[in-house]
């Protein structure tokens, strides 16, 4: 241990007594049982001293000392099971709040007047670790200059019109710029800005800067920049001096549900969420408008855990969400799910619109056109955040009809709310069934329509599609409409007992309402301990390999098999899928990144007709990202050549992805041209041949089939030796992706072996397209073998020496089949092997891969790739042999 | 809930009113809801609080013609604030124009 280094520490008494710290160091300990208070000690100090301004206190109590046990020990498994199951990994969670853990206990030790500006502090400390000391600076020299222009001392409207300005100013500047610190800012200030000049408008005189600047610099902020509107007043109101244990264990329970939030939305991404090309059915359809709406627990328990730490502050604000998933009509999923956007709606738009509206007409039309007034709010207001979050503005009729349609609904629905509110029902407190019944099927009816909603806006083209793909007839279907109806008369039955047992526990001597989710530490410490045991390295090593499979995706923060296939494939277009978002704006981010890849591919290939579908443009030549790229008359990636090869040259023909094809760097770069120049340049191998040509046929987007047909209709023209077939991870998925796709346009019809395939499927050729593509993930290995046989025996038909080399791309994507099943079948089916498996692991993925685009080498990449390639083929130099 | 129109209106029956129908819309008991504490903190919401301010318009014989929360956030706050101004003679209230 490091002199001058601070320890901080959680310890009971006893321990904390016995602690000495090492010369040198500062020794922060929790000294846990002081009342209901926590206090900062420093061992071999006198109590009163170190203690300072807390020393005095009433001794502690046993059971004052045992809660902040409890507290500690379940923060501390909140933050292990954050970095273990990796939970919001790529927002960098567990530095925050490992940062927020460390600094509370400090926090309440300071002088009060000092808390604001270590608060402020501490945010500068996460934001500084999250996003880099130079964007911090600019973060807090944008987000105070901000505040400052609220305490010029101006009027109230020349103020405004100075943050306006600023406001513009500001927006030129987020416009085409990609800086880590705009959407952080833009988080902070958006909305919160608004409330907090509404609010001080109405505050006799502006609180103290200390007040308003950590309102803007939350800790978790700077972590989830989706977060809760935090309403001014209520910040100050909430805001305790002393933390009491109920205060943070209020806060850690909403931690905990958070965690749990995020690990279910993590289970539903991850296993249950049906991909939009698997719905065949009404069943089919149901899930996937279940589970997409499910997809929104993301934001609950970044919302829950954004609470949780500012809880552990002494902020006591209210709770963000309230079982929505069970709200009973319009307006109130409009009440329940993200509460503090409907407040800051209902205080922005709904109450002033409403308040001058009756003075016009009467309160029922009043009601009306202020909900009208919110939804148009909430449609602009959208489209601003995502403005600040991702610097565009998608102000789309479609979401514009989409939102004041929902308007209608909640209108209509407000209108009967205002009419009970005017007259309360003060009818009879007994439990009836049709009452129950009622509400159950409200429950139901709301959910479904919600779910409905949810992909609407998330996926707009989902029903366009499926009407397109499967047809009308496939939803119609008896069977699966009785399944539909019992599986729903299911849910029914199981929510009127619910609601059965809600009742009577409503009328119990525990109905008087309390704070939520009090004493729930013990049940914290289980879940928690539970997933720790469920991470543990043992447990997965005595399981079935399945289950071990599914409990490392659990614990991991990767991409979900489908997008990850889209970004390894660049098939996002093809699949048309922007459905799986939770957020507003994680769809848009994925849909422009892909965009962009889609544009400069497609620049250079053009379309054809038979199984190919595309190739590389001949003779085309320009410029992308500064790397030249050309393509020679034979629309490879390769300086030009004859068809005949001279005497004494050994051909290797290069087959694969964008990969081999060289996406991202220049001509000279690609391993092809390198591994071509180090053969001819290495004794040892102009020893066994005087000659090496390396012909690259790679092009991107080419799956299995497709470099199947390229062999054969193209590739043998050019007489070569040796086939270097080049696999990475998604050589099962692009196989089935492929086939479906062929069969779904007629074009197998060569290959008894895929017809045979298609024939076990079921399908032919009026099977519609969205249910082929269902069906033949069941025939995956099988597409794969017969590729794999039909190449091996062409290879062996015209004497050529087939070989596949394993190079994996870094990273961790969930495709179905792992690399292990598809190297099985290359070797059984007749394959050389070479494995260049761990070709990336002494470097940094940043190192070897496209600082941009994480699926393709870069030019270093593209060198060990070159490297291990030659090491390879000189510990298999037999291979190397010309017919 | 009392439904007599009143002649002269106390602050106390004002909030008392308040609370009460706090307390029936959110399923409470009357004396968990605090005056002093700020109306919406309760979990009360827009649709609700619009509700109680037409039948407490109704009752008192007035109209608010503007939101009064933002001034008056609390049932101690906007009982003294609707007493003073009925007091003074005024039926139509605006929160607003009352500094």
């Amino acid at each position: 241990m490091r002199a001058g280094r601070a320890i901080v520490a959680i310890l009971p008494p006893p321990l904390a007594l016995l602690a000495t710290p090492p010369q040198g160091s500062t020794c922060i300990i929790w000294v846990l049982p002081q009342g209901s208070h926590m206090t900062l000690a420093t061992p071999g100090v006198d109590p009163p001293a170190a203690l300072g301004h807390a020393a005095g206190q009433s001794l502690a109590t046993p059971s004052a000392s045992s809660r902040w046990m409890m507290v500690a020990l379940q923060l501390l498994l909140a933050v292990l099971i954050v970095r273990m199951f990796e939970i919001e990994e790529r927002r960098q969670l567990f530095t925050m709040l490992a940062i927020a853990i460390a600094g509370f206990p400090i926090y309440f030790q300071l002088p009060y007047q000092w808390r604001s500006w270590f608060f402020v502090f501490l945010t500068g400390l996460t934001s500084g670790l999250i996003l880099g000391w130079a964007q911090t600076a600019l973060a807090f020299a944008v987000g105070s200059s901000l505040v400052g222009l609220c305490y010029l001392p101006l009027a109230y409207w020349w103020r405004i019109g100075l943050l306006l300005a600023a406001g513009v100013l500001l927006a030129i500047l987020r416009s085409g710029s990609s800086s880590l610190f705009w959407p952080v800012v833009g988080s902070m200030f958006m909305f919160r800005l608004i409330l907090f000049v509404s609010d001080t408008r109405s505050q006799p005189k502006m609180p103290p800067l200390q007040e308003s600047l950590p309102y803007f610099f939350l800790i978790p902020n700077v972590c989830f920049v989706l977060f809760p509107v935090v309403d001014f007043s209520t910040y100050q109101q909430t805001r305790q001096a002393k933390l009491s244990t109920e205060d943070c264990q209020q806060g850690v329970n909403w931690i905990v549900l958070g965690i749990t939030h995020l690990l279910v939305y993590r289970a539903i991404r991850y296993w249950i969420l049906p991909p939009p090309g698997s719905i065949e059915n009404i069943n089919t359809l149901l899930l996937f408008l279940v589970t997409n709406y499910g997809l929104y627990l993301r934001v609950a328990g970044q919302f829950h855990l954004a609470i949780g730490v500012l809880h552990l502050y002494g902020y006591r604000l209210p709770r963000t969400h309230d079982w929505f998933f069970f709200a009973s009509g319009f307006t109130d999923i409009w009440r329940r799910i993200n509460i503090y956007w409907k407040d800051f709606m209902s205080k922005m738009f709904f109450m002033p619109a409403f308040f001058r509206l009756r003075r016009y007409c009467g309160d029922p039309i009043a009601v009306c056109l202020a909900v009208m007034w919110v939804f148009f709010g909430t449609w602009i207001a959208h489209s601003w955040q995502v403005f600040w979050l991702l610097g565009e503005f998608p102000l789309s009729l479609m979401d514009a009809q989409l939102w004041l349609g929902a308007g209608v609904f909640v209108a209509a629905n407000a209108l009967l709310d205002y009419r009970h509110a005017r007259h309360p029902d003060r009818g009879s407190k007994a439990y009836s069934l049709s009452a129950g019944a009622y509400r159950v099927l409200r429950t139901m009816g709301t959910f479904l329509l919600v779910s409905f909603f949810w992909a609407r806006w998330t996926n707009p083209d989902l029903l366009v599609n499926l009407q397109k793909e499967i047809g009308l007839a496939y939803f119609l279907d008896a069977k699966q409409w009785t399944l539909c109806l019992a599986l729903l008369a299911g849910v029914f039955a199981a929510g009127l007992a619910l609601h059965f047992y809600l009742f009577q526990r409503s009328r119990g001597p525990q109905s008087k309402t309390g704070p939520v989710l009090r004493n729930r530490s013990g049940l914290n410490i289980a879940w928690l301990g539970a997933l720790f045991l469920f991470a543990q390295p043992t447990l997965v090593q005595n399981v079935p390999i399945e289950w071990a499979h599914l409990m490392l995706a659990m614990q991991s923060d990767h991409f979900s098999q489908t997008e990850a296939s889209q970004m390894v494939q660049g098939y996002y277009e093809e699949l048309n899928e922007g459905s799986i978002q939770a957020g507003l704006f994680s769809g848009h981010g994925a849909a422009l990144r892909d965009d962009t890849e889609r544009r400069h591919f497609m620049d250079f290939t053009r379309s054809r007709r038979d199984i190919l579908q595309i190739e590389l443009i001949p003779n085309f030549k320009a410029e992308y990202h500064g790397a030249m790229i050309s393509i020679n008359r034979w629309n490879m990636r390769n300086h030009d050549i004859e068809k005949t090869k001279q005497p004494g040259t050994l051909r290797i023909a290069l087959l694969g992805s964008s990969v081999v094809m060289g996406y991202g760097v220049g001509d000279e770069e690609t391993f092809a041209v390198q591994l071509e120049k180090q053969l001819n340049s290495d004794k040892y191998f102009t020893d066994l041949n005087p000659r090496y040509e390396v012909l690259n046929f790679g092009v991107g987007k080419y799956s299995p089939l497709r470099r199947r047909a390229l062999l054969e209709k193209k590739v043998l023209e050019f007489d070569p030796d040796v086939v270097l077939y080049i696999a990475h991870q998604d050589e099962i998925y692009s196989a089935v992706f492929d086939m479906a796709k062929f069969a779904d346009l007629g074009l197998i019809d060569d290959d008894p072996c895929l017809l045979n395939i298609l024939t076990e499927a079921g399908v032919d050729a009026t099977t519609p397209s969205g249910v082929i593509r269902n069906r033949l993930p069941n025939h995956a290995l099988e597409i794969l073998s017969c590729t794999y046989n039909r190449i091996i025996t062409f290879c062996n038909a015209h004497s050529l020496v087939p070989i596949w080399v394993d190079l994996p791309i870094p990273g961790q994507f969930e495709i179905p089949g792992t690399p292990e099943m598809a190297r099985g079948l290359a070797q059984q089916a007749g394959f050389q092997i070479l494995d260049l498996a761990d070709w990336a692991d002494d470097y940094e993925t940043a190192e070897v891969m496209l600082y941009a685009d994480i699926h393709h080498a870069s030019v270093k990449g593209h060198k060990v790739i070159a490297q291990r390639l030659l090491e390879e083929l000189r510990r298999h130099s037999s291979l190397l042999k010309q017919k | 809930m009392n439904q007599t129109p009143p002649s002269s209106i106390s602050v106390d029956e004002i909030r008392h009113h308040l609370l009460a129908a706090i307390a029936q819309e959110l399923k409470l008991s009357p004396d968990t809801v605090r005056a002093d504490q700020p109306l919406m903190s309760f979990g009360i919401d827009s649709m609700q609080f619009i509700g109680m301010i037409g039948e407490l318009e109704e009752w008192l014989g007035c109209r608010i013609l503007s939101n009064p929360l933002a001034r008056y956030p609390t049932v101690d706050d906007l009982a003294a604030w609707i007493a003073r101004e009925l007091a003074a003679g005024r039926t139509q209230l605006n929160p607003n124009h009352d500094v």
